[in-house]
């Protein structure tokens, strides 16, 4: 499951070197643009960051103030992640909740035609990410971290 | 039940109650997204709207088209740090200027800061570089409390150099605001420059007092030869930095194009041309680059319905009048100004600083006569010594786990060189000229 998580960031990662590279190419060379190119870029900006976000919440690698808990003892520790953690996956399910409306309106009125795929399914990235993100941060709640 | 929420958050009591919960939960190490998020639903549910509109306004994050230049800076970034680019740049600057008297020092300096402006997240700097420049410095003869410093304080420096994330960032952010006159990336780019440059010469000018004095026969003598070999080892890599230069003082190029123009060069060079990393190795460091991207841009996203909110609100209005009924001169103002940034650029690190406090705080500034392109350019260098300021900076909890030294002993490594940037930045504070006067404002 982690293999083909990694695998498909790197893949979509690659395709946008290649894409936005291209778009240039075309831009300067045959002094055309590429409207599909347009579209795609944006809906793999979108994956990029939703898969990164989803593993970046696999090594607790969100970013928060981490540094006022340094001085707590082990017992405190682990109530401070408790809680933190408990806090970010209700507010990513909440996140993925609203994301998921949000793909409801979009297939009723779609605002972007001209992508490969509709536009709603682009967008389920969101709240599929937000409630993946959810349960590893329900996990991390309850979990110590890794020694790094 | 959404009207009775709605209903609920009328009263100050509630409100406080729920501001005190989230101060608690981000001390406790809460995301940041997270906690921004709850800050734009409580707003939007305040005012009774639909809360989908969070995420209508977390999805703009893909409609902006100079975000797509994020990933690809990362991309290249994480790439040249795992080839031996670093290595190079410093074989580079060391055969041009290391006989000078601390030479290599300043080889430090111009090394990290090339490197930060390139990759944009300081962190990754110390972690490359660090293992390059300390033994180089010790070997030089310099004194270790003199090289922790200067590498833990170099890990920040080069964020006002285009193409570094921060300002692009911030960019996108005042940009949400309208102000006039507008904020466009590329002047930001250019304003950052002399701001910059200052840092490094007043670092440079240190480093040259507190050089060993040995006798010259000691020191690596300037060899052409050797240069020359460096020119030639570095011949890929060189052309970068001015491409990119040129790009953007010709203004005709989006930050997205330089970023793709800049990510491509570098996946042709470290792929097929050094073959530095292996493709297997691909999926690792494109892991490691989206991990920063989607911790970045979903705070930065949730940080687009929080603007949206506090505009609707009227937030930022309401406290331009209120910090205007306290302090009256422009001075004061920025005194203030600075302090704060200090203390938050500490505790926010960096861009989660620049995506909460830029919609608060430019509405105040743009009101007491500040460019919005200056605001930024002190909002950065405020933040580049936030970045290692004791006691919790980010850069020192770096340097201590890649130098494997206390915290302790960086700190005091760290205060020379803290003072001397506290300097430049109030005189980027206070002379407007250095960062508006290439731009001709």
């Amino acid at each position: 499951m982690h293999r083909i998580e990694d695998a498909l960031l790197a893949l979509l990662a690659t395709a946008l070197v290649v894409i936005a590279g291209a778009q240039i190419g075309a831009r300067f060379f045959i002094e055309g643009s590429l409207l599909w190119a347009d579209s795609l870029l944006k809906s793999l900006v979108l994956w990029l960051v939703m898969l990164g976000a989803l593993a970046a919440a696999r090594t607790d690698s969100h970013l928060g103030i981490d540094a006022l808990t340094h001085s707590l003892g082990p017992k405190g520790q682990r109530m401070a992640r408790f809680a933190a953690f408990s806090f970010g996956a209700l507010m990513s399910l909440l996140a993925a909740y609203y994301g998921l409306e949000l793909v409801r309106f979009e297939r009723e009125s779609p605002s972007d035609v001209h992508g490969l795929l509709p536009s709603w399914v682009v967008l389920l990235v969101i709240p599929c990410a937000f409630a993946g993100m959810a349960l590893r941060m329900a996990h991390s709640a309850v979990t110590q971290p890794e020694p790094k | 039940m959404m009207e009775q929420l709605t209903s609920l958050l009328q009263s100050n009591v509630v409100l406080l109650l729920c501001g005190v919960l989230l101060i608690l939960f981000a001390a406790a190490g809460a995301p940041f997204f997270a906690l921004i998020a709850a800050v734009a639903m409580l707003g939007f549910a305040r005012a009774g709207y639909d809360l989908t509109g969070i995420m209508v306004e977390f999805n703009r994050i893909s409609e902006m088209p100079v975000l797509v230049a994020i990933p690809l800076f990362t991309i290249a970034g994480y790439l040249l740090a795992e080839s031996r680019t670093p290595q190079r740049i410093v074989r580079l600057a060391n055969a041009a200027i290391g006989a000078v008297p601390g030479g290599l020092a300043i080889v430090a300096l111009l090394a990290c800061a090339a490197f930060t402006a390139l990759t944009g997240a300081s962190g990754v700097t110390i972690v490359a570089l660090g293992a390059v420049l300390l033994p180089a410095l010790r070997q030089g003869g310099y004194d270790d409390r003199f090289n922790l410093g200067l590498l833990t304080t170099s890990g920040s420096l080069g964020m006002l150099f285009a193409p570094a994330l921060p300002l692009i960032i911030y960019g996108v952010v005042a940009q949400q605001l309208n102000t006039n006159p507008p904020v466009v990336i590329q002047d930001l780019f250019i304003a950052g420059a002399l701001p910059g440059l200052m840092m490094i010469v007043a670092l440079a000018i240190y480093a040259f007092i507190k050089a060993p004095r040995v006798p010259i026969a000691e020191r690596n003598r300037f060899s052409a030869r050797e240069l020359w070999h460096a020119i030639k080892d570095s011949i890929w890599e060189l052309p970068l930095p001015f491409v990119v230069v040129a790009a953007i003082v010709s203004g005709k190029v989006a930050p997205g194009e330089i970023a793709a123009v800049t990510a491509l060069y570098v996946v042709f060079v470290v792929l097929i041309v050094r073959r530095e990393v292996k493709f297997n190795e691909l999926g690792r460091v494109m892991r490691e680059a989206m991990v920063l991207v989607g911790a970045i841009m979903t705070i930065l996203g949730m940080s687009l319905a929080l603007t949206n909110m506090l505009i609707d609100q009227e937030i930022p209005t309401k406290l331009f009048e209120f910090v205007q009924s306290h302090i009256d001169s422009k001075i004061t103002f920025l005194i203030i100004l600075n302090l704060f940034l200090l203390v938050f650029g500490m505790l926010l690190e960096g861009f989660p600083a620049i995506v909460i406090l830029t919609p608060l705080l430019l509405p105040i500034a743009i009101g007491y006569g500040i460019d919005p392109i200056h605001f930024g350019i002190i909002f950065v260098a405020n933040l580049q010594i936030g970045l290692f300021l004791p006691p919790v900076g980010m850069n020192l909890f770096i340097a201590s786990m890649r130098f494997k030294v206390p915290i302790t002993q960086l700190i005091r490594a760290s205060v020379p060189f803290f003072l001397i940037l506290l300097v430049c930045t109030l005189i980027i504070t206070y002379v407007p000229a250095l960062s508006l006067g290439l731009l001709g404002r």
